[in-house]
């Protein structure tokens, strides 16, 4: 039996008008006369109205899903190239020596050595690869110019420019190669990308890293780097990552991890364990042999280079399925605490396993005392390395670090806040905190990767809570600069003092705003994209000061 | 339960349900325009009334009835200038139709499943359609396809959607019933 005869309806004791009215709602094509017809339809049956509520669900959860499902059609695609970077990770003797960084990458990172960020272009080396099959398969530049409006477009996007920068070409010669239908949602993304500049979704951030080797030709992503759509290729050490759901990973080289979409990534060979709160229920591991997806919880994969996947559930629940891309999908089973099982490639069944601890990494943990963070800032738990304007730039990601414990204050320092309230005026003085204060310090980083077009139009909105009361925040550049010896991390790489903390001359769409709880933990930013880095040095009270000092 | 960690609750809550609650609220009224308004005036009541709420009882379900007064607000303000439901099909919608998050989510990933074994082309429509919002006319004036050719299909996969979900549903439910037993 094909794929799609598996699709054919069964029959329903529906009533056979009742999904044409539906059909009509959901496009918001209803008459008067229909909609009473619907009415009527679902008074009389408790099955009709069952259909309707599921069906009104089905359609409210059609864009949500849609999205794997090109996903799906990309490895399509993929499967279709001689040589792509996920058909290639699932085979090793074809394994290319290196794959090119993605187009963008490593122009971002010259931006942040030198370039002026004004100055910066999308430059990509789509145009050249010029596949004429494309042209043939796009409806009109009407289509294309809605459709690259589309978040996902532009993820698809990155994943095909992967796809295109990797294997140089489209097939030619058997027509049947190239599927045009499975191309299509992607080619606007390419013309988007090479038209836009729309390019830099982030959707995760690096967050720690220990003694990390990558392999050559892959790109190193440091700490606080934000991750786009790309392969991440360790050849030793281990790699923790937050992505934008909320879900923490640790990966352990060597290894080769493709990060998908803000939930979603692929572990292609390797060892990983995965740390995912409630609110990112869903987040998906992908696999040669299964996906995992979580249903809030602690679990472990790990996948040989022959594609089989051994899954533990360190705590909760998992559901396991097969690829979508399988010529069966669907789910196998539901994995609990302590369960583990392994999957092979085209393998119907799984099989119990003892767990051995030694091929899963640790899960990222949390400690009790760190600072509990929201929107979009992201808790690195370990300091990056530079912080120089465009060294990690995202517009997606604010990021947070820890800087230096228990210090006890020299001398009076100056604070621009350290008062209850909404501040969208920063001055270096407004109070200060005095000797023999201890505090802990916390460095708060947001370099947004500006375009001359969209330079005034984006803002980030993030808070983050402390087990303690913020005594003070620094938000102005000189005296954020002034106090780097005494609070920042020793050997973060810092931006001149002209090009740090809050804009203190903005105006209208332009202003930072922040805001301090009554209770003094929690911090909320509103921030705008400027002509420097928007930092904030946060000092809270350290553990063993017993009483709050301040003026 | 102290006020910040109440209101932190709460947001969490909210925010883990905030899709649940939508969709109730459009079975009820059928209408999107009208379930922005419905939540956002939820949105509120359910904070206000927060410190009834006890944790050990599903947050969903209190919250439904929530969304059943203000959608009968909204339809009693609006009654004579938008179309609702009848007043029964609207309380038996209400009666029957609170949503349960596992089957949702069972719903959901079945719907996944689905939409993965759609013909190629009928999943690029579904795509057009929907992950672009695009309305049928402009579907149509884009594809160079008669409107009413797309009606119809759409109609077609939907109902082959509907269908395929409710049948790996039944499935699901068998094996679950196999496994328990």
């Amino acid at each position: 039996m094909s794929n799609h005869s598996s699709l054919q309806a069964p029959g329903s004791s529906l009533p056979p008008e009742l999904y044409g009215l539906m059909s009509a709602w959901a496009d918001a094509a209803l008459t008067d006369d229909e909609f009473a017809q619907l009415d009527t339809l679902l008074k009389e049956s408790t099955y009709g109205r069952q259909a309707f509520a599921r069906y009104v669900r089905m359609c409210q959860s059609l864009p949500e899903l849609i999205v794997p499902s090109f996903d799906a059609a990309i490895r399509e695609c993929a499967a279709n190239r001689e040589r792509s970077f996920l058909h290639v990770a699932e085979s090793d003797e074809s394994r290319p020596e290196s794959i090119s960084p993605r187009p963008g990458h490593e122009q971002r990172s010259g931006a942040g050595r030198g370039e002026s960020r004004d100055s910066w272009k999308p430059r990509t080396s789509f145009d050249a690869a010029g596949p004429s099959g494309l042209a043939g398969t796009l409806h009109s530049r009407h289509l294309l110019r809605r459709l690259a409006r589309q978040p996902w477009v532009v993820v698809a996007g990155l994943l095909v420019a992967v796809l295109i920068g990797v294997s140089g070409v489209f097939p030619r010669g058997n027509p049947r190669a190239v599927n045009p239908v499975a191309i299509l949602p992607v080619a606007p993304a390419i013309d988007a990308m090479a038209g836009s500049g729309d390019l830099d979704s982030h959707l995760a951030v690096v967050t720690r890293s220990a003694n990390v080797v990558w392999e050559s030709g892959s790109v190193p992503a440091e700490i606080g780097a934000a991750l786009k759509s790309q392969v991440l290729k360790l050849a030793s050490g281990t790699l923790e990552f937050e992505f934008e759901c909320g879900a923490s990973l640790r990966l352990r080289g060597p290894a080769e991890f493709a990060v998908i979409s803000k939930s979603r990534g692929k572990l292609l060979f390797g060892e990983l364990s995965a740390q995912v709160p409630e609110n990112a229920h869903g987040f998906t591991i992908d696999t040669p042999s299964v996906e995992v997806v979580d249903l809030g919880t602690e679990f472990g994969v790990s996948v040989d280079r022959a594609g089989i996947a051994d899954v533990h559930v360190f705590r909760g629940l998992v559901e396991t399925r097969r690829p979508s891309g399988d010529e069966q999908p669907g789910l196998l089973e539901r994995l609990e605490t302590d369960q583990t099982r392994r999957f092979a490639p085209d393998q119907r069944t799984s099989e119990m396993l003892k767990f051995d601890e030694s091929k899963y990494p640790a899960p990222p943990e949390h400690y009790h005392d760190e600072p509990t963070t929201r929107g979009a800032i992201c808790l690195l738990r370990e300091p990056p390395k530079s912080l120089a304007v465009g060294a990690l730039e995202s517009n997606e990601f604010i990021l947070l670090f820890e800087e230096r414990r228990d210090v006890q204050l020299p001398r009076p320092i100056p604070v621009s806040l350290s008062l209850p309230g909404r501040y969208d005026r920063f001055r270096g003085k407004d109070g200060k905190l005095r000797p023999p204060l201890h505090v802990d310090s916390y460095l708060l980083h947001f370099d947004a990767l500006t375009t001359p077009r969209n330079y005034t139009h984006l803002r980030l909105d993030g808070s983050v809570t402390f087990p303690r009361p913020i005594l003070g925040v620094i938000a102005v550049g000189p005296a954020l600069s002034v106090t780097d010896g005494l609070f920042g991390y020793a050997d973060v790489i810092q931006s001149d003092a002209r090009s740090r903390g809050l804009d203190r001359k903005a105006k209208g769409d332009n202003l930072d705003v922040v805001t301090l709880s009554e209770d003094r933990r929690t911090l909320h930013v509103s921030f705008s994209v400027g002509g420097s880095c928007d930092q904030l040095r946060i000092l809270i009270q350290a553990e063993q000061n017993q009483s709050v000092e301040e003026q | 339960m102290e006020l910040q960690d109440r209101q932190e609750l709460f947001v969490r809550l909210f925010a883990r349900h905030e899709r649940e609650l939508r969709r109730y609220a459009l079975t009820l009224l059928a209408e999107s325009v009208a379930v922005d308004d419905v939540i956002q005036e939820s949105s509120v009541a359910l904070w206000r009334k927060f410190d009834d709420y006890r944790v050990e009882d599903p947050f969903l379900a209190w919250a439904c009835k929530f969304i059943y007064f203000e959608a009968l607000k909204y339809r009693k303000k609006w009654q004579s200038q938008r179309r609702f439901f009848s007043p029964e099909t609207f309380e038996a919608l209400a009666r029957e139709t609170e949503p349960v998050a596992e089957q949702q989510e069972s719903e959901r990933l079945a719907l996944r499943d689905c939409l993965s074994l759609l013909p190629v082309a009928d999943r690029e429509l579904v795509g057009l359609r929907y992950a672009t919002e695009t309305t049928i006319s402009s579907l149509a004036q884009d594809t160079g396809q008669t409107a009413k050719s797309l009606y119809r299909a759409l109609e077609r996969i939907r109902r082959v959607l509907a269908l395929c979900v409710q049948k790996k549903l039944a499935a699901g439910r068998n094996l679950s019933w196999e496994a328990g037993t």
